[in-house]
This record gives structure tokens, sequence and C-alpha cells, in this order.
């Protein structure tokens, strides 16, 4: 899951640039104090790069997804093994 | 991290929940968000150098972080580790001397361009001349950013600035070139649009035994990028994206054509005697031991006691 801390964010946008494929968009309300944050728009396009930690300013994201699509966290199958095998 | 409470300032203070970026356990969090404008790159290098110290399998414990005067040498204030907030560009000249009495210390200075080029120039020159064992990380942002917007030595031809509202005549320094040329073993050179090049630099300027330069190009919306049309910091990052070119293929070009190219690479990297084992290596000649350190705690100056 891709989350964003409301509170250390300015708005900079950076994340939105830097992200080659285009997990992030630009909310339509501002917050607080008038500025528009980003939101984790579409998360199923992440390859887990995990760029945008690394080039965010102030230190607001974080990603926390499964390396790949068919693996689960506790390092177990996210879909039945035997789904090809013939039921006998 | 359970250690955090230690620099939290009341006791009743509840924490709120707060994303669990990978690079926040090493500040402090009472602190933040922090004083830097919005889209400046000082963030970005607080962590590519946490990334290229856990690359370098580095102690967090062991590093002590030296300072100037500016808005990238506020970066110590946010760290959890030892720092020294120093006068303004003698920051090398203060880690000289806390490495030569504590020569198990991994000191690591942050400047920036003005900090380090201008009014403390002579002191970068003269440490990679003795080449000591530091690693300097130079934000170079074009610009006095913190005393709102003249003009820097690194400002390049034709920008413009409180000071020259007309834009600049001067020629500006290249820093790494100048470095590499008095004498420093490691140098690079890279930008905030390249993240993962400058942590792989980082991790070779910590693990290398001998002065390590590493100039980062960063981007100063709020002053540089205002008065040169580049007031998003979108804009000032894809147009230092746009105009960097690697060393290797810059080697061909002439002047004319490097003529608003930011150079990207590895300037030096070599090997040569550093400053601290020299000292060392004069002390066992002469008095047969190596130099006593901590001397205020010994009883006695023996030879046998250390």
């Amino acid at each position: 899951m891709i989350y964003i801390n409301q509170d250390l964010c300015k708005g900079c946008l950076l994340c939105v640039n830097t992200c080659h494929k285009h997990v992030y968009a630009v909310s339509d309300k501002p917050n607080k104090k008038e500025v528009l944050l980003p939101y984790p728009a579409n998360e199923k396009n992440c390859s887990n790069c995990k760029e945008c930690e690394l080039v965010c300013p102030d230190q607001a994201i974080s990603v926390d997804i499964e390396r790949n699509w068919w693996m689960s966290k506790d390092n177990t199958y996210a879909f039945n093994p035997n789904f090809a095998k013939k039921r006998v | 991290m359970s250690n955090i409470d230690e620099y939290t300032i009341d006791e009743g203070y509840e924490k709120t929940e707060r994303a669990k970026a990978p690079f926040i356990q090493y500040l402090r969090e009472d602190r933040l968000p922090h004083i830097f404008c919005p889209g400046c790159g000082n963030g970005t290098i607080i962590n590519t150098f946490f990334k290229g110290m856990e690359k370098a399998n580095i102690d967090f414990k062991n590093i002590a972080m030296v300072s100037g005067i500016g808005c990238s040498s506020r970066i110590p204030g946010y760290v959890k580790c030892d720092s020294l907030h120093t006068t303004h560009g003698r920051s090398i000249a203060f880690a000289t001397g806390l490495k030569v009495s504590n020569p198990d210390l991994d000191v690591v200075v942050f400047t920036g361009d003005g900090d380090c080029a201008s009014i403390g120039g002579n002191h970068l020159i003269h440490a990679a001349r003795r080449n000591i064992n530091l690693t300097v990380i130079c934000i170079n942002n074009n610009i006095y950013g913190m005393t709102g917007g003249q003009i820097s030595p690194t400002s390049p031809k034709g920008s413009i600035g409180s000071t020259a509202p007309y834009g600049n005549r001067d020629k500006p320094f290249n820093l790494a070139e100048l470095v590499a040329a008095a004498g420093a073993t490691y140098v690079a050179r890279w930008t905030t649009a390249q993240v993962e090049s400058a942590v792989k630099s980082i991790e070779k300027g910590l693990k290398n035994n001998g002065f390590s330069f590493i100039e980062i190009v960063s981007q100063c919306p709020t002053y540089f990028g205002r008065k040169n049309k580049m007031k998003q910091p979108v804009d000032m990052i894809n147009h230092i994206k746009n105009s960097t070119i690697y060393i290797n293929n810059a080697k061909g070009l002439n002047e004319y054509e490097l003529k608003d190219k930011i150079v990207v690479g590895e300037f030096a990297n070599k090997e040569s005697p550093e400053f601290t084992d020299n000292i060392q290596e004069l002390s066992k000649e002469f008095y047969g031991q190596k130099t006593i350190r901590r001397s205020a705690f010994l009883t006695s100056f023996d030879k046998e006691e250390k």
C-alpha cells in the first residue's frame, strides 16, 4: 500500500513528475493550507522501484507493496498453484 | 524505533501516527516537517545520504556531521547524530580538527555552494591538498538562497539574481574540477534528477580512505527559479535533467557546445597517502608509538598505559 502523510507533504509534486508508471495524480480539492496534494490514483501500476520514496523531500511517502503480484507478504502464493491440474 | 523518545521535549507529548517512511528513523521526528521550501532539493539529499550510508554498512552512531551557515547546513539539525554547527565557511576547518583528534569517527560535512566555494574556498582547497579522510557533500543550488537570492560564485552566466537584475556577466566556478586538481582522491558530481547514481557515489565516498568530494546540483525554486522563469519545482528539475551531459560524452566537445551544460560523473578516483595516517607514521618514527588520544583522561603518560 502507498501512503502519503498529509501532515508532512508540502505539495511540490515531484513524485508525480518522477514516477514513470503514472501512479500518482493531483487531487481537485485543496487542503487547509490551500495546496493541491497528490494521491496514489492507480496503485496497481506500481513496480516497487521506490524512486518516489527517495525523491520526496519531505519524507512523506511510504511504499509497502509485495515484490511480485503472485506472492503475498508472508512468502506464500497469492493464487492456487494447482489451478491447471485436472481433478481426479 | 524505540529510542525516538530521547529527543522529545515534553514527556506527555502524544505522537500522532505518521507514515513510516524508511529514512524517518534517522530523523528527529518532533522537528518535522522541516523548514525547507516546498520542492527544495535538500530533503532529497537527506534520503540519498542515508541510503548510501546503509549500502556502505557504516554504523550510524559512529557518524559526526559538521556544517556551516546556509540552507543546506541546516540538515544536521534534523538528524539524530552528533553534529557541529559552525561559523560561516569554516566547516571543513572544524572538521579537520575533529578528524585528527578522533581518527575513528566518520566525519561528514554538509555545505552549500556559498559556504564551500566563496568564503571557505581556501579551506576546501587545502583540505583536498592534505587528503584528509572526510566526506564533503556540497549542495550546489547556484544562488545564495537563505539571504534573498544574491549571485553566488557558481551561478551560471546570464542568470538573473537580486544583485544582478540584468544578468550575471561572470564565469562560474567549476567546483568538481577545482577539487580534483587540488588533489582529492574521490570527486563526483550528480544532480537531484539522478538520485540512484548519487547514492552510489556517496557509498564510494564513505568507503574511500581520503578526501572525497561529492557535488550535487539541486534546485532552488523560490529564488533561482522564480527569477529565471522556472517557478515550479517540476520545471526546474526538468531543466536540470535536460541540461546534463555524462563526462565521457563531453570529452570531445568544445567550449561553445558545453555552454549551458552540467557535466556529470566521476572526476577523480585514485589512491594517495592520507593525512592522519601520516601523523601516526611520523609519531612512530620519532616517539616509538602512536599519538596519545584523550590525554585529559589519562593518569600518567607512560608508554605502557593505553
